[in-house]
């Protein structure tokens, strides 16, 4: 009976040894990788909040496994110099930015970026060295046009003109290429050189950036009267970018991390209609993050989950903490109108509209006076609300909408020169010059020392307006 | 043979036991095993974190001549010594003064200080009395993001009103959202005129009489963003201005206005920002007639022109101006860099500007000019808004020692508060040596080593 005991305890005894002996080599292994694997830089988190410290802690340990695992490659060292160059590490960021190169050394992207990283360090040679290096990487013409860019603007920074002016050639038809070059020829007194690069500018004719070129080239040429119409266009134009920043290349990273990447997540998930759990998660995004801006959703979202007096308490702590502002009186103002306070609404929309009247504010008191059966106070807003329609048209190019408007606006509130004034730059505009002079002549009739119209007046009365 | 037998089970049995016996000892026994087995991973987890990871990447190599001033400046400790004290209230949250100015406003012979406060939408009176302290009067309210105030008798009856210049919104932005704002002072009561709407973001205007007819007109710079302009506002009495533009361009700063070319009147100048980094001239010919000249350019479009300070720092007679240079607030994170800090653009006459660089300070955003040390000549302060502050010991507030000869020592004051971009020197305790008092704005991070309004008293 004894023997089959004796031969279980053996057994069980060399079974234990082999567990232990295994325990000992993986806790030896296991020490010794975490001895010799890569420290996470010390890194001074006091320029991000503590989610977003905790994020890249995070892709720095995700990078760690992959490496354990044999799995990294270059987008894993990119990802983590990418996330250290998102908020300001660069001289982390550089040092795996080069890992990434040395796993993947044709990749034009890390070398693009690395590129960007000593740009921002001030380290210009190297940068330019790094970009001529991505250049002959990339695959698209685009992307290295943007790298002969970046090398002109680096020479711009050194004050070096003409090679500036040689790397942007390079760029060849790029268009940031071409504003850069036709700024710079004209800056430095070569007007007619720059006639070339302001006509490769037509396919963005209605760009911000392209009316003030043309209007510095004019002024340059000495031609007033056309500085003056491209100027005037300028404030029509669109707000579409001429030029290139590294922020372009890396913001789309910040909503990966931290409180942005908190906010995203809320944001979404109340668009999917589980308002409740985006809301808790931008309450912690928003507790988290000093430094982040109150969105108007977030309020709206606040009021819709949780009710007015929430929403209020939200709206007051920002008041405290960044100082009142008309769109956030002006939901102020709807979460009373929510609970039928339309008294305490009119106080909140009168608020916002001393500070600054907007068509939505005024539309509001045109409600509320409309109740009262104010005729005087209806006919005011509603002159208030298309006056603002009119000339938010007016500026978004937007001339008929604009100019009924405005029209609008200047019945209900005839003696408003700037409505009259309005009116006549779109009906100068669009080519009436008639109404626009006519309307030029109420605006000064009400008010002689309005500047603009002064000054626009003259242009429709000799006719010779280029429109 | 039997014994022989008995003899060899017995040694079996002895054999046997012996084995059995040393199955059944204690060390290494299954239990000992059984524990070890037990013990060493948890021993492994708690000990796991004390061993800590030592590799690391290379670190990079930096050429010799690779610039070095991305960690932050630090410079030697001012000899002259400075007491450090708030004025007005801590802050509750994050301090947003966009403007400061040391002035007796009240006119008793002590120098008070008037802020702009984005955060309150205020600008506010710090009266001074005794000597060291102060109370807060509230001079406008609901002035939505107030950039500046300038304190001048606008309506020539003897007192003194204020010109508020209103962004609008303290972030940028090009939406048509700026005023300018009169609080007229009557009977010590402060009454509010609207003196311009309909324009972008009006970062300062300065009161004089452009046109020579007597009554005080107006220079506005109009910031904006992407689209600003230069005014200046002529004054046809009852508070009735009419805007003239002098120039359409973003990023126009400060308006200082000075006989800048000695033939006695007043002409506007300006800094212009935003990659153009210019400062202009508008000379005054008279009857409301300007022509532009341009004093100052780089096409270096990243310098960061931060204000334009009028002086006469060579005290030759006319004035000069400091360029202070240091902004990259439109970047996603503001960095040092090595082209930041102060110029001064000597006055040489006929409208030459000289300009000469007198300090490196990185994210310079503000500059003043006053006697310190008390020597007779004209020093500098300035304030960084980028400093790579998460390094405890960077300069926030330094101080430019002139040695008569307009060659310039730079001196730490403070290294605290951080986010400094407005500064301003004026004897505040009467003994003959100005101080120095600045506004913090904090809208990054560190939020750490927080001030709202600062001054540092000569001792």
């Amino acid at each position: 009976m004894r023997q089959p005991n004796i031969d279980k305890r053996r057994k069980l005894w060399r079974i234990l040894w082999l567990i232990v002996a295994l325990e000992l080599a993986w806790s030896g292994l296991w020490l010794g990788y975490r001895a010799t694997s890569l420290a996470a830089p010390e890194v001074n988190f006091s320029l991000v909040d503590d989610v977003t410290a905790a994020d890249l802690r995070q892709v720095h340990q995700e990078l760690m496994q992959s490496v354990a695992s044999g799995q990294a490659d270059s987008q894993s060292w990119l990802a983590m110099a990418d996330a250290y160059a998102t908020y300001g590490y660069f001289r982390e960021a550089s040092r795996y930015y080069r890992r990434a190169i040395e796993e993947d050394p044709y990749d034009s992207k890390a070398t693009f970026r690395w590129a960007l990283c000593m740009d921002r360090l001030a380290r210009y040679p190297e940068a330019i060295e790094l970009f001529e290096e991505a250049a002959s990487l990339a695959r698209d013409p685009r992307s290295s046009q943007a790298c002969y860019y970046f090398i002109g603007k680096i020479h711009l920074k050194l004050e070096q003109p003409e090679e500036a002016l040689k790397a942007f050639q390079r760029g060849k038809n790029h268009v940031p290429c071409q504003y850069e070059m036709a700024n710079l020829l004209i800056r430095t007194g070569r007007v007619a050189e720059a006639e070339p690069m302001l006509q490769s500018l037509e396919r963005y004719s209605n760009a911000i950036g392209t009316h003030l070129i043309r209007a510095r080239a004019a002024e340059a040429r000495g031609d007033q009267q056309a500085m003056t119409l491209h100027n005037d266009a300028a404030e029509r134009g669109d707000e579409i970018p001429l030029y290139l920043t590294d922020r372009g290349y890396l913001k789309k990273f910040h909503s990966l991390y931290g409180a942005s990447r908190m906010s995203t997540e809320g944001y979404e998930l109340a668009q999917q209609g589980k308002q409740k759990e985006g809301l808790d998660i931008l309450h912690t995004a928003f507790e988290q993050n000093r430094v982040v801006r109150m969105q108007p959703f977030y309020v709206q979202l606040e009021l819709a989950v949780e009710g007015p007096a929430a929403a209020r308490e939200m709206i007051q702590n920002w008041f405290d903490r960044s100082g009142e502002s008309p769109e956030f009186l002006e939901v102020l103002g709807d979460t009373y109108m929510q609970e039928g306070a339309v008294e305490q609404a009119e106080v909140a929309w009168l608020r916002a509209a001393k500070l600054r009247g907007t068509a939505s504010i005024h539309e509001k008191l045109t409600g509320v006076y409309q109740q009262q059966q104010d005729e005087e106070k209806i006919r005011y807003h509603q002159g208030g609300a298309a006056y603002e329609k009119g000339v938010a048209a007016y500026r978004a190019n937007d001339l008929e909408t604009a100019r009924l408007s405005l029209e609008i606006a200047v019945e209900r509130l005839p003696d408003k020169a700037n409505g009259w004034f309005y009116l006549g730059q779109t009906s100068r505009v669009l080519g009436n010059l008639t109404r626009a002079r006519e309307a030029y002549e109420k605006c000064l009739a009400i008010d002689p020392y309005h500047g603009r119209a002064n000054q626009f007046l003259p242009l429709v009365v000799s006719s010779s307006t280029p429109r | 043979m039997a014994k022989k037998n008995k003899a060899r089970r017995n040694r079996a049995k002895q054999l046997a036991g012996a084995e059995t016996a040393s199955q059944e000892r204690p060390a290494p026994g299954n239990s000992v095993l059984l524990g070890l087995a037990v013990v060493i991973p948890i021993a492994t987890w708690l000990v796991h974190p004390w061993v800590l990871p030592q590799g690391s990447l290379p670190e990079e190599h930096r050429p010799p001549t690779a610039w070095k001033g991305a960690e932050g400046d630090q410079f030697s400790k001012s000899p002259l010594g400075f007491k450090q004290q708030p004025i007005g209230p801590a802050p509750k949250h994050l301090p947003q003064i966009s403007n400061v100015q040391i002035l007796d406003f009240d006119e008793d012979g002590l120098q008070d200080v008037i802020a702009c406060d984005p955060q309150t939408n205020r600008v506010l009176w710090y009266r001074q009395g005794p000597v060291g302290t102060w109370e807060e009067q509230v001079l406008g309210e609901d002035l939505l993001a107030p950039a500046h105030a300038t304190v001048a008798d606008v309506d020539q009856d003897g007192d003194r009103d204020v010109v508020v210049s209103i962004l609008g919104n303290i972030f940028p932005d090009d939406s048509v959202i700026g005023q300018v704002v009169l609080l007229e002072n009557v009977d010590g009561q402060f009454k509010r005129h609207l003196l311009l709407n309909d324009v972008r973001r009006v970062a300062d205007v300065q009161v004089g009489d452009l046109d020579g007819d007597g009554d005080l007109d107006m220079a506005v710079a109009v910031f904006g963003y992407s689209r600003g302009q230069v005014l200046w506002l002529e004054n046809h009495g009852e508070f009735r201005y009419e805007p003239h533009e002098l120039f359409y361009a973003a990023g126009t700063i400060h308006v200082p206005l000075e006989d800048y070319d000695g033939d006695g009147d007043l002409d506007i100048a300006t800094v212009v920002s935003q990659e153009q980094e210019e400062v202009l001239a508008f000379e005054n010919l008279g009857s409301g007639k300007f022509r532009k000249r341009s004093l100052f350019s780089t096409i270096n479009y990243d310098i960061g022109s931060a204000g334009l300070v009028k002086t006469d720092l060579d005290r030759d007679g006319d004035f000069d101006f400091l360029l202070p240079v240091g902004d990259n607030f439109e970047d996603l994170t503001s960095v040092p860099l090595p082209y930041h800090g102060c110029f001064w653009l000597e006055n040489r006459g006929d409208w030459d500007f000289a300009a000469q660089r007198i300090a490196t300070f990185n994210g310079t955003y503000a500059a003043s000019a006053g006697d310190l040390d008390a020597d007779g000549d004209t020093d500098v302060v300035l304030v960084s808004m980028f400093n790579a502050f998460e390094t405890e010991g960077n300069a926030s507030v330094v101080w430019l020692e002139n040695d008569g000869q307009q060659q310039f020592r730079t001196w730490q004051v403070a290294d605290r508060p951080i986010h400094l971009i407005t500064v301003a020197c004026g004897d505040l305790d009467g003994d003959g040596r100005e101080d120095i008092v600045a506004g913090g704005f904090n809208v990054q991070y560190p939020t750490e080593r927080l001030g709202r309004i600062t001054a540092w008293i000569g001792k």
